[in-house]
């Protein structure tokens, strides 16, 4: 993908985005996510041609600065109400299943 | 061949702050699961966090503290990957623009200086906590630790020995304890250090291959475990191999590193800025006040020490080791203005109570005032070392002042030069082969009748005193 004026998605380029957004996908749907993410990229390509060297970038939609709050502490969600957003539950605690190490 | 061991050490700290950096949750340890969380910090669609002020405070202290350059802008990004611990599945982190850049510590050790650089400093988000469940195949998580506060501290690869890697470690400790950022319990996990380590042919400039072991929160672990894998790195290529790039874990029962079952290759965490939180401008007039509230920094404290005080860099070290031995030494000092004497008590009486104890010092509980009295009056001559010892135990045992304990129990030093010299002439009366002894050549009799003086005196004499009366009526006698 570091080449900018290459218009496809190689299938392990398209495997590897997959697998980092952890989805199992068939054959075919991972083909048809090739197809869309060329595009998108395609669209980026575009934007690329367009000369920003006298623009600042944005790194956030609002312009507004030190958005901060007082160090005070409060209390949050009891524990049944955010223990009741899933079935996996014991002891307090939410279940997954075993991770390594 | 001999090979130069090459250390770089990632410190992360966890800030002491009332609330978590996102959020208004408390930052407590020891909490019930689960029980300290709220949509913002467990990451439930549509919480927006804000930036908390007290960590940006907290980490510019620690910037100037560590003589980092400040960012007048900073911001935070997202560090993507999926975890159990990290419930929006992905770190609020700072990539880009971290807080401080190109600061460094000067260590010390046996007797030479070194600038360990730092290569920068920035504010992050703590994840929360996995149990394994002991009973069934399966994982527990608690999210009360996920939003707690967190300064990451990157060394540059500077360190050069275990020894030295600790005394940085020892130096940064105390440094984030006195400027009230963290409590630094590395056994509660509140300062753990990833741990990087390369080994090279000496004087060569370029760096070998790095092994990475994450996590690692005690002093010991850190010391052994670079040792035993600068050695398996030597032993590996010695034999003609090559060092992977990796994470090991450390296991401490084992004494050895193994490394890390990773189904991630190559981590690509595709960092991007964060649009939730706005940026931190931070004008040279916070800079200005957080420096002006900065307290004496340890460094500082044992340069005054020793220049003005006339303690030993040995000393200066022990006192300043950490802020509660440090403000006792400093209240101590003021009161009784014997440095000195101070220093002697606190390396030896009070640090051997704390290890009796089995304490921190911020749990003992000893008055400025009574170990000052104590103190004293030892300097004074008014109670000898050995019962002002028991003097001390009783004010921390019982809670009782010092000057009323010694009266209560008729401990004050005889100084009634006559009783002295009196009971000197009847244990040496009582003694004679001991003085025949002294007389032949056995200097140790006079070390047999200084106690044997003192026993018969209660143990109330000061025993330079008698020893040298000892010694005069053995040179008439
Ligand atoms: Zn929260």
């Amino acid at each position: 993908m570091k080449d900018a004026n290459r218009n496809e998605l190689t299938i392990e380029e398209a495997g590897r985005v997959a697998a980092l957004a952890r989805l199992k996908l068939s054959d075919a749907e991972l083909e048809a996510a090739r197809f869309e993410l060329a595009r998108v990229l395609g669209h980026f390509r575009q934007l690329e041609t367009v000369d920003t060297s006298s623009v600042e970038p944005v790194f956030n939609p609002q312009d507004s600065v030190n958005k901060l709050r007082e160090d005070t502490a409060i209390e949050g969600l009891e524990r049944e109400q955010l223990m009741s957003l899933t079935e996996y539950v014991k002891d307090g605690c939410l279940t997954v299943p075993r991770t390594v190490d | 061949m001999t090979y130069e061991t090459v250390i770089g050490l990632e410190v992360h700290v966890e800030l002491s702050t009332a609330s978590k950096i996102f959020c208004g949750c408390p930052v407590t340890y020891g909490q019930e699961p689960n029980t300290k969380c709220c949509p913002v910090c467990t990451g439930l669609p549509g919480a927006l966090p804000v930036l908390n002020k007290n960590v940006v405070e907290y980490a510019l202290r620690t910037c100037l503290a560590v003589n980092c350059e400040i960012s007048r802008i900073t911001r935070f990004d997202r560090k993507n990957y999926f975890y159990p611990d990290l419930p929006k599945a992905y770190q609020i982190s700072q990539l880009y623009q971290p807080i401080g850049r190109n600061g460094w510590l000067d260590i010390e050790v046996n007797g030479t200086k070194r600038r360990v650089r730092i290569h920068e400093l920035h504010m992050e988000e703590d994840a929360g906590k996995l149990m394994h469940d002991p009973w069934e195949d399966q994982t527990l998580v608690d999210y009360n630790r996920c939003g707690v506060p967190l300064l990451e501290i990157v060394s540059e690869p500077d360190l050069r020995s275990a020894e030295e890697a600790l005394t940085y470690l020892e130096q940064l400790r105390g440094i984030l304890q006195f400027i009230g950022v963290s409590d630094c319990r590395m056994e509660e996990g509140s300062l753990r250090a990833d741990v990087n380590v390369s080994v090279r042919p000496a004087g060569s400039n370029e760096f070998g291959t790095r092994t990475e072991m994450k996590n690692m929160n005690s002093f010991k672990a850190i010391g052994r475990a670079i040792e035993k894998e600068s050695l398996r790195q030597i032993e590996l290529l010695n034999e003609g191999g090559r060092v992977i790039q990796e994470t090991r874990r450390w296991d401490e029962n084992k004494d050895a590193s193994f490394p890390m079952r990773s189904k991630e290759d190559a981590h690509d965490y595709r960092y991007f800025p964060d649009p939730d939180l706005t940026a931190v401008h931070v004008s040279e007039d916070w800079i200005d006040q957080v420096r002006r509230e900065l307290p004496e920094l340890p460094a500082d404290r044992r340069k005054r020490y020793i220049g003005e005080l006339g303690l030993s860099d040995y000393e200066a070290q022990i006192v300043t080791g950490h802020p509660v031995i440090s403000g006792l030494f400093e209240d101590v000092y003021d009161l009784t203005k014997l440095a000195k004497d101070t220093a002697s008590w606190i390396m030896g009486e009070y640090l051997q109570l704390l290890k009796d104890k089995n304490c921190g010092p911020e749990n003992l509980s000893l008055s400025a005032e009574d170990l000052a009295a104590v103190v004293s009056m030892t300097a004074e001559g008014k109670v000898n070392r050995v019962t002002a010892r028991k003097v001390l135990a009783a004010v921390i045992e019982d809670g009782v002042k010092p000057q009323t304990y010694i009266e209560q129990h008729g401990l004050a030093m005889v100084s009634d030069a006559s009783l002295l010299e009196d009971t000197v002439r009847r244990v040496l009366a009582e003694n004679p082969q001991s003085i025949e002894d002294y007389k032949n050549g056995k200097k140790k009799a006079a070390g047999f009748l200084v106690g044997q003086a003192m026993r018969a005196l209660g143990g109330k004499a000061d025993p330079q005193l008698l020893g040298s009366i000892i010694n005069r009526q053995l040179s008439e006698a």
